[in-house]
């Protein structure tokens, strides 16, 4: 208690202290720097306008219908929903050896049991069916003894004809090595409130001991990775079944089983419906399989099945389909306030940022509500398929909702314009691959008739000259000259083109002869680059 | 203008708009779902889900509409007779979409396709009021 009321009073001056300095921050702040705390004003009225215009949506009929669809399709998705209980290999972990048969049944919680139902559950007869009661349970107040020092807080009960075994010699059962001084615990008062007179004994031993090949008789409290971690010996009572039984005032039931079989043990599938009619009868946890060296575990856990996901996956396209149809006729509206806003200054990113917290809080709010009631009244395969409709109906929508209310992109890719001086470098070396592909984009032109090329090697460089009579206007043009340089690793090409015509030309027709001409030669050294 | 012009007209409109193609769509895709797992999902479910079918394939063929209306009114179409073309084509969406639910029972078919050409009803009559407004604050 004092020990509480001290770490009070230390968070409380430690937050006070905390919020001091807050304080005296956001003065020192707003006293020197004016000019930010005006700009943080202005963006709060951003976020304001922002969050009225979410409201302003939110509140339209269509939301309401947009709503219904989403809810309607989330609880048709959950209630397609069937799946299967979880099935885990756990051979290399827990296998051990052996080749004996057994099952080993974990109740959630304490249970009476009828051990022969259970040998009957499991498709066994009683001859072929030895079962072994257990009681594993870790108290919420500490039980005192007189012998030890540490309160208890880790109850075990052994089936008493087993439990006798336990102060010689290790119990048939366990194949952990026999140790001496193994876990012994005798019990001279009972109740509750009675003083506990009990021994304790080793506890490398008690922490050693098994109920079957690798299930610890200590209960596992948690896992630090895949390592079990268990409570230490020394807090842990281990005792007959019925004194237990009897401290826990009465009939405590029993938390575990472990069911020894003569014969084999039933295919997978069985084992699945065997596991389904116990979890019937019992809040069964996990039912562990031993079966010829292998060790199955079969948990409560669901897995949803494939036709359970694909008809979450129709429900799922069904209601995008009819969202984003619903949504599309909220556009004329959403659209007319956003060319408003812009007007007005609003930043265009802002309707996307609007869009974003609409699709959200429509989704999510019906969604998780749908999510959380499956998990309740319907299961975890249920939830699991109205989450799956839900995450992809809200995918759908934003990439819908932000590919309407896309920025206006301020550049765009444009032809280039017809001109008289084109450059070009290319990283074709051989200067003369690249003055046969130039005279070649000049003869193969079906635009124009070559009238005349002619070409000169000037050093290292190459000079083309060609006439070309343009097919499409009688009488006209154009004279094109290219330079090929040599360059460093590239070759520079300079292309000079100069229209001609017995009349004038007009300048559609010299813009359409310099673009079939220039774009001809570029596409050629381009393409061949 | 008399019923065989209302039902060319709802005839065009069906035939024309883009709700047709999300009609069948959404049927074919409630279909699969009542072949797969019908007997799972509870049948009110399946009828109430007739309601937001319908009117998303009024709304999506919301532009149609819109012109048509228009359209209509300038011509000088009755009012009585274009709430004859809101019903006509209301229902045959709505038949449209809930064709399905044959396969859980006739009876389900009838109701959702009650419910699916009400619902669209309300949906066309919600459109071409807002054609009215517009039309009156444009003149």
């Amino acid at each position: 208690m004092f020990t509480q009321l001290f770490m009070l009073v230390v968070y409380v001056a430690l937050l006070s202290f905390a919020a001091f300095l807050a304080m005296k921050y956001g003065k020192i702040e707003v006293l020197h720097q004016r000019k930010h705390a005006l700009n943080v004003r202005s963006a709060m009225t951003r976020i304001y306008l922002m969050g009225k215009l979410s409201a302003l949506i939110l509140r339209k009929p269509f939301t309401g219908i947009i709503l219904l669809t989403i809810g309607l399709s989330a609880l048709i998705a959950a209630f397609s929903a069937s799946s299967t209980s979880s099935v885990t290999d756990v051979t290399k972990t827990f296998g051990g050896g052996g080749n004996g048969n057994a099952f080993f049944v974990e109740f959630s919680n304490p249970s009476q049991v009828n051990t022969s139902q259970i040998c009957s559950s499991l498709h066994l007869s009683e001859d072929s069916c030895i079962a072994i009661p257990l009681l594993r349970v870790s108290l919420s107040e500490p039980l005192k003894t007189n012998v030890s020092k540490s309160p208890l807080y880790v109850l075990v009960g052994v089936e008493d004809k087993y439990y006798g075994l336990l102060t010689g010699q290790m119990l048939p059962l366990y194949s952990a090595p026999p140790h001496e001084g193994v876990a012994y615990v005798e019990i001279m008062g009972l109740g509750v409130h009675d003083v506990v007179e009990a021994k304790l004994v080793n506890e490398s031993c008690v922490r050693a001991l098994r109920i079957y090949r690798g299930i610890p008789l200590l209960p596992i409290e948690g896992f630090i990775g895949s390592k079990p971690v268990l409570p230490p010996p020394k807090y842990v009572f281990i005792a007959p079944l019925s004194q237990v039984s009897k401290l826990l005032g009465g009939a405590a039931g029993v938390t575990d089983l472990l069911v020894l079989v003569e014969g084999g043990i039933p295919d997978l599938h069985v084992l699945l419906n065997v596991y389904e009619d116990l979890s019937k009868e019992y809040s069964v946890k996990d039912l562990w399989v031993f079966s010829d060296g292998q060790v199955l575990i079969l948990s409560s856990a669901q897995i949803p099945t494939p036709s359970s996901v694909v008809a979450s996956l129709i429900a799922a396209s069904i209601a995008v389909l009819l969202s984003t149809s619903l949504f599309s006729a909220a556009m004329p509206y959403l659209r007319s306030i956003y060319w408003r806003l812009i007007l007005e200054g609003f930043p265009p990113w802002a309707m996307n940022v609007v869009m974003l917290f609409y699709v959200s809080v429509v989704v999510w709010s019906i969604g998780v509500s749908v999510v959380a009631g499956s998990l309740r009244f319907l299961g975890s395969a249920s939830a699991f398929n109205a989450l799956i409709m839900s995450a992809v109906v809200w995918v759908s929508l934003v990439v819908y909702s932000s590919r309407i209310f896309k920025l206006p992109s301020l550049r765009n890719d444009v032809y280039i314009p017809p001109t008289e001086r084109y450059t070009l470098l290319t990283p074709i070396k051989d200067i003369k691959r690249v003055k046969n592909l130039v005279e070649d984009s000049l003869r193969g032109n079906e635009f124009f008739t070559m009238q005349g090329l002619e070409s000169a090697e000037v050093g290292e460089e190459v000079v083309i000259h060609a006439r070309l009579s343009y097919k499409e206007s009688w009488g006209s043009g154009l004279d094109v000259s290219a330079v090929l340089t040599p360059e460093e690793d590239a070759t520079l090409i300079t292309i000079t083109a100069i229209t001609w015509g017995i009349e004038e030309v007009s300048e559609a027709v010299t813009r359409n002869m310099l673009g079939l001409a220039l774009s001809r030669i570029a596409g050629v050294i381009k393409s061949w680059e | 203008m008399g019923v065989d012009t209302v039902m060319a007209i709802s005839g065009k409109l069906i035939r024309k708009g883009k709700g047709f193609r999300v009609g069948v769509i959404v049927s074919l895709g409630v279909g699969t779902l009542i072949y797969l797992v019908g007997s799972k999902i509870p049948s009110p479910l399946i009828i109430l889900f007739a309601i937001p079918s319908s009117l998303s394939a009024v709304f999506t063929d919301m532009d149609t509409y819109e012109s048509l209306f228009y359209a209509l009114m300038i011509v000088g179409l009755t009012p009585h007779s274009i709430q004859g073309v809101a019903f006509l084509s209301s229902a045959l969406l709505g038949a449209l979409v809930t064709i399905p639910y044959v396969l859980m029972s006739p009876i389900y078919f009838l109701v959702g396709w009650l419910l699916a050409t009400l619902s669209g009803y309300a949906g066309t009559r919600y459109l071409f009021n807002w054609v009215k407004e517009k039309v009156a604050s444009e003149r």
